[in-house]
């Protein structure tokens, strides 16, 4: 398949027709509530970020309380997510979903599959991203750290923040703000120039053909 | 389109938003056809001939997938939860009304196809 005739007009209005056997990837935005997630995949993505919800059962959705509700009932999980057609052969789908403990049995479905995640951080409630790192560490899922930093200033040193994340050396910590397309493909690419690193390491270790 | 923000489910007058969801699906639950992820593309192969009775959604669902188009998106753009897409899905499939992309590869992805997601996105 011709992934590489990737079309540079190919922008905000998908000009290009995407084709039915086209592969399609997938690449989350994780962190806490309100860090910016969907304003993040907006500044990227060539539609609005559309929502989709759904339905879990009562015995998924972990300690909700419940008491008193005698038979079984749904929940609905929202999901915001957007699209940046690359070629006619080739879609990737940026997806946010909210990054709370509850919520983790969803993130594996969604992580299935995926390149890997960007975590996005806000150096206000840093705590509120502490849960998607450990997921997506103790998952093995690759991820980067996006501080958002409004306004595209960061008071914050990146040091003492990869320090207070506990983020190992070679998790790519990017500092960024969230409504801006440049600064969004920045973090993207630290997160897939990451994914590929692995990859080589992955190869040499195994004596694969490259 | 609709934005989510712009959302407001009790304005809308429309009376299925007040049907349980499965109604859609005549009560049944997924799926027959598995491989379907929420990246998967679905694409219209052919209308339905005279005698296929299909419901309004999987009406909606062949307009719509005319241009290839995600499960995902699918569902929100009928505004109904993927797993109700899937159900529908299955007789659409059954009846080749419809293909889908084909699964990606399991596992880590292959540096090729890593590789033009980088440099699409470079490129954009």
């Amino acid at each position: 398949m011709a992934f590489a005739e990737s079309d540079p007009r190919a922008s905000r209005s998908r000009a290009t027709t995407v084709a039915p056997n086209a592969a399609t990837a997938k690449i989350l935005v994780a962190g806490g509530f309100g860090v910016g997630k969907t304003t993040l995949v907006g500044a990227i993505s060539e539609t609005t970020p559309l929502r989709t919800e759904e339905l879990i059962t009562e015995a998924s959705v972990g300690i909700d309380s419940l008491a008193g509700v005698e038979q079984k009932t749904t929940t609905t999980v929202a999901m915001d997510f957007g699209r940046i057609t690359l070629s006619s052969a080739l879609v990737v789908y940026l997806f946010g979903a909210p990054g709370q403990d509850r919520f983790w049995f969803m993130w594996d479905d969604l992580s299935r599959g995926a390149l890997g995640a960007v975590v996005l951080a806000d150096t206000r409630r840093l705590e509120s991203c502490f849960p998607s790192v450990d997921f997506f560490e103790h998952r093995g899922i690759p991820f980067a750290v996006g501080v958002n930093c409004f306004n595209g200033v960061c008071e914050e040193d990146p040091e003492e923040i990869r320090t207070a994340l506990d983020l190992a050396p070679d998790i790519p910590l990017v500092l960024c703000d969230a409504r801006d397309r440049e600064s969004v493909k920045t973090v993207l690419l630290a997160l897939l120039e990451h994914v590929m690193r692995g990859l080589a390491v992955e190869a040499s270790g195994d004596r694969q053909p490259v | 389109m609709r934005h989510w923000s712009e959302e407001d489910p009790w304005e809308d007058e429309d009376p299925a938003l007040l049907v349980r969801p499965y109604t859609v699906t005549g009560g049944r639950t997924p799926t027959a056809h598995s491989g379907i992820e929420l990246i998967t593309l679905i694409s219209t192969v052919r209308p339905p001939t005279r005698d296929q009775r299909l419901q309004p959604e999987q009406n909606r669902l062949l307009a719509l997938c005319r241009t290839p188009t995600a499960l995902v998106e699918v569902a929100a753009l009928l505004d109904q939860p993927v797993a109700v897409i899937r159900v529908l899905l299955d007789d659409l499939l059954d009846n080749e009304l419809v293909s889908v992309s084909p699964p990606a590869a399991a596992g880590t992805p292959d540096a090729r196809f890593l590789q033009a997601v980088i440099d699409g996105i470079r490129r954009i």
